[in-house]
């Protein structure tokens, strides 16, 4: 199950990592491992468990079982301290899908970005914690009318851009972007991929990149898993899975998405063969 | 434009004609659909493209006689050669249920989720003047057509007991139930995962094929249209910038918009380009830009574009408005 | 250059009018909410702006007794006449805004808060703390606000305190009931939850975050609740539990105005009972409106 690279060097290494809601099986058994400044993609469809993985690595969900390492360390299930807080909170950071909820109505861009600074950086200056807010909104794309506006004065690219520069103002060693580019139109999505990819060359920080879309996915990342129904039914570098899936999960999800010679009623006939569970 | 006077024989089932649609002058800078021209035939499937705030659901929805609070009309919106637009509630109840039907993107939002979907479809036949007794069989043979298993238990359930694909199912033969002779389906499939919109675009089709249904379908995924429809339409800021049919709207895009979205759409072949962005974003309903809305994003824009609004020019199944298509800029 | 002459949003929302700060913008806000809004909020300026200056504003001592000029009729004297103790009627309404609006400001003022801490306690930190919270406003429900008055009277004695905190205890648990249910909603939002990703205390969140992006719509609630206050303080005194009877005060107006109202003479007990409809239904208007703005601006 492990992809490239190797548990020791890994930025990202989760094994076993259940989770359950009632008596339904959310997340069942999901490995996979990150390199360091790597892209690992997770796709799945809705109910795969995608998101309550991820949610998983930042503490927003707790895990019933399974490990999570970052640079080899345990992550602690409850942080217990302010300093283990933030340290936490250094290694993962993640950017939401809905760019319209995840900025608070009442903070202008500036701000956001700046209170991340004051949390996980105190000992700047104000003058320089200014000069890295606008480093920071630069790199995304965002000038100075922008962050002085509010987020309700933004278009979803804009915001999103927002919630990106947020995410790296921790200076993360993973992020994580939950269906970051889905809600967005797609000439907005394809500027937002090009910062994405330019970001990670720059930063070096590691993706973990979850999303529905499998020609997303193709460009955005190295290695991808493949969940289904909470499990993981393939793995492997990107571009493999792609030509070539093994499992025929996999295989109908690619046929799946349109365009030319699209048939959707094979889909449909091969759905009905994989049974899988609806309704 | 069209110079020959249409006789009832082969009217499009569906024409709207320069159609223009503003609202109040303080909610918004320029109209929401500025010019739109648009025809679907008995049978036809037509896509209507475009990014958020394109018109596309507005266009759609002028079609049922929903508009948008406050606004104002001009040009006509036809449905079988009866202006929409001129009808009064009456008439547009008689529209909405014998000739035009509507497929929304939330399923959700679609049915009462406090009743069961048998009550949802009976309701609407009843309406349709149906009797008590023939109605439910009726409900049942729909939910069959649309591939639900256990049509008679399905009557019984709640909307909540439904998965995503599966209601719009149900909503999909509720608006079929009439026979309508046009459905209008605004993002139907936006909402579902990707091998569900497989099956419900087949199950669109494959009814749609079957009554002779003429179908406008928005969407602002241009492979989706292209792989569904017979001809396209592309919509950027309220007016239409090309139209064709779906494979030579692929092969050759006429308007640098519709070819810049198709470069900016991640693709799946492996030896496929990285997308392209678009620069720039799409034009809000505060901004009003002279000249070809397009403009600001466009690589190939010259002077006269920002002044000069391109008219829509028509050479043969296809039409374009832009100024320097003619140039052979794209190829 | 005018920082709204262009604007930034492109593809979102048309800006509405309203969208604008500044004075103007706000006024203009007001009035996109509809004449009645705009209707409500000056009667209760007005209202507000009576009570504080009843003082210079009373043409006559509100408890001067002229027994010979008992039950007047309204005249360019006393312009809405004289009770039984031919006190002016007028007077006595001024200076009865005072009690009738500081009554309920108290009440909505402590159970606003009281409920936003219980609310948000409850439904940021769930499990066991969320349900002792819960149970405790559940039984709070229990007890009827005038039941709880009339206790709180026979334990503390007559006067404005004893029904006003009585009041207190009975609206805390309706405010804490909304603002659990929308703060749980709230805490669900990727803002608040990207907030926890980035490792914020759950203590900042809610006071820097969660509590000022809900309080509009308990505001709102609140609004309505005062007019509620208003008209149960009102009923309390009337009933004479509540602000005693020399004292002017709406409710005590009222229940004076009963023997006057045998003898067919109307205003005594009308020009307050009239007062206190305008007022409660004013408030109601009020908070409706601000609902409307919460539901608008959530789009």
């Amino acid at each position: 199950m492990s992809t490239t690279a190797d548990a020791a060097e890994a930025v990202l290494r989760v094994r076993g990592l259940c989770r359950t809601f009632g008596d339904h099986k959310a997340v069942d058994d999901v490995a996979f491992t990150l390199a360091p400044g790597g892209s690992l993609g997770i796709v799945g469809e809705s109910g795969s468990g995608k998101t309550t993985t991820a949610r998983m690595l930042v503490d927003l969900e707790t895990p019933d079982a399974g490990s999570i390492t970052v640079r080899g360390r345990e992550r602690a299930r409850r942080p217990r301290s302010r300093t283990e807080r933030l340290a936490r909170a250094r290694e993962i950071q993640m950017v939401f899908q809905d760019p319209y909820l995840s900025l608070d109505p009442r903070v202008a861009v500036r701000d956001c970005v700046d209170e991340v600074l004051r949390l996980h950086a105190p000992d700047l200056g104000k003058q320089r914690r200014a000069a890295r807010v606008a480093e920071l909104l630069d790199q995304v794309g965002l000038g100075t009318r922008e962050a002085g506006a509010l987020p309700r004065r933004l278009s979803g690219g804009q915001r999103q851009r927002v919630a990106i520069a947020r995410a790296l103002a921790a200076s993360p060693q993973v992020l994580i972007l939950d269906e970051a580019v889905a809600a967005l139109d797609v000439s907005i999505q394809a500027q937002i991929l090009d910062l994405l990819v330019r970001v990670r060359r720059e930063e070096g920080v590691a993706y973990l990149f979850v999303s529905h879309d499998l020609a997303v996915i193709r460009h955005i990342t190295d290695d991808v898993v493949v969940l289904r129904s909470g499990r993981v039914v393939e793995s492997g570098r990107t571009a493999d899975v792609l030509a070539a899936p093994q499992h025929p999960y996999t295989r109908l999800l690619i046929d799946s998405v349109p365009r030319a010679g699209w048939d959707p009623e094979r889909i449909a006939e091969n759905r009905k063969a994989l049974a899988a569970p609806d309704a | 434009m069209f110079e020959k006077t249409v006789t009832s024989g082969d009217a499009p089932l569906l024409d709207i004609e320069g159609l223009t649609l503003r609202l109040p002058d303080h909610a918004a800078a320029r109209p929401i659909l500025d010019g739109v021209s648009l025809r679907v035939g008995r049978g036809e499937t037509v896509g209507l493209v475009g990014e958020s705030g394109s018109g596309k659901s507005v266009a759609c929805r002028t079609v049922l006689g929903l508009l948008p609070q406050g606004s104002r009309t001009e040009g006509a919106v036809r449905v079988a050669e009866t202006d929409v637009l001129g009808l009064g509630p009456a008439g547009l109840r008689g529209i909405r249920r014998r000739q035009v039907a509507m497929v929304f993107q939330d399923p959700r939002a679609s049915v009462n989720p406090m009743r069961r979907v048998g009550d949802f479809l009976t309701e609407g036949l009843r309406l349709l003047g149906m009797s008590k007794k023939q109605a439910p069989a009726r409900a049942e043979e729909l939910l069959a057509e649309v591939g639900i298993r256990d049509p008679r238990g399905a009557l019984r359930r709640f909307p909540h007991q439904f998965s995503g694909g599966m209601l719009q199912r149900v909503v999909i033969a509720a608006a079929l139930a009439g026979n309508p002779a046009l459905l209008l389906a605004d993002e139907p499939t936006t909402a579902l995962d990707v091998t569900t919109q497989a099956e419900v675009v087949g199950i669109l089709r494959r009814l749609q094929v079957r009554h002779g249904t003429g179908m406008l379908f928005v969407t602002h995924d241009l492979e989706l249209a292209a792989a569904i429809c017979d001809r396209i339409y592309v919509m950027y800021a309220g007016r239409i910038v090309e139209s064709q049919p779906a494979a030579a709207l692929f092969e050759h895009p006429r308007h640098p918009y519709t070819a810049g979205l198709l470069a900016s759409t991640p693709r799946l072949e492996a030896d496929s380009e990285p997308p392209r962005a678009i620069p720039g974003r799409p034009v809000s309903l505060a901004e009003a830009p002279e000249g070809c809305a397009f403009a600001e994003r466009c690589a190939f824009a010259v002077e006269r574009c920002r002044t000069e609004v391109p008219a829509l020019v028509h050479d043969g199944p296809a039409a374009v408005a832009c100024l320097r298509a003619e140039e052979g800029i794209l190829t | 250059m005018t920082a709204s002459a262009t604007p930034l949003v492109p593809g979102g929302a048309p800006r509405l009018p309203g969208a604008r700060r500044g004075a103007p913008g706000r006024i203009r806000t007001l009035a996109a909410q509809g004449p009645l809004f705009t209707a409500a909020v000056v009667v209760l300026a007005l209202l507000v702006l009576l009570a504080v200056f009843a003082p210079l504003l009373a043409p006559y001592d509100p408890n001067a007794i002229n027994l010979k000029n008992s039950l007047a009729g309204s005249g360019p004297d006393h312009w809405l006449g004289t009770d039984q103790s031919g006190r002016d009627i007028l007077s006595r309404l001024l200076y009865g805004a005072r009690t009738g609006l500081l009554g309920p400001l108290a009440v909505v003022g402590v159970s606003t808060v009281l409920g936003i801490v219980m609310g948000v306690v409850a439904a940021w930190r769930g499990g066991w703390v969320d349900s002792l919270l819960s149970r405790s406003m559940d039984l709070l429900f229990a007890f009827p606000a005038m039941l709880l008055a009339i206790l709180c009277v026979a334990v503390f004695g007559t006067g404005l305190t004893a029904p006003v905190i009585a009041m207190m205890v009975a609206y805390t648990p309706y405010v804490g009931r909304l603002v659990r249910a929308i703060a749980r909603q709230e805490k669900s939002r990727p803002y608040i939850e990207s907030y926890r990703v980035q490792g914020w205390s759950g203590w900042s969140i809610c006071v820097r975050h969660l509590i000022p992006n809900i309080t509009p719509t308990v505001l709102a609630q609140s609004a309505i609740n005062f007019g509620y206050a208003l008209m149960e303080l009102a009923g309390l005194s009337f009933l004479g539990f509540g602000v005693q009877a020399p004292t002017a005060d709406w409710g005590v107006m009222v229940s004076e105005g009963q023997g006057p109202l045998l003898k067919d003479v109307m205003l005594p007990a009308l020009a307050p009972a009239t007062a206190i409809v305008i007022a409660v239904v004013a408030f109601g208007i009020v908070g409706e409106g601000l609902a409307d703005r919460v539901a608008k601006r959530e789009r």
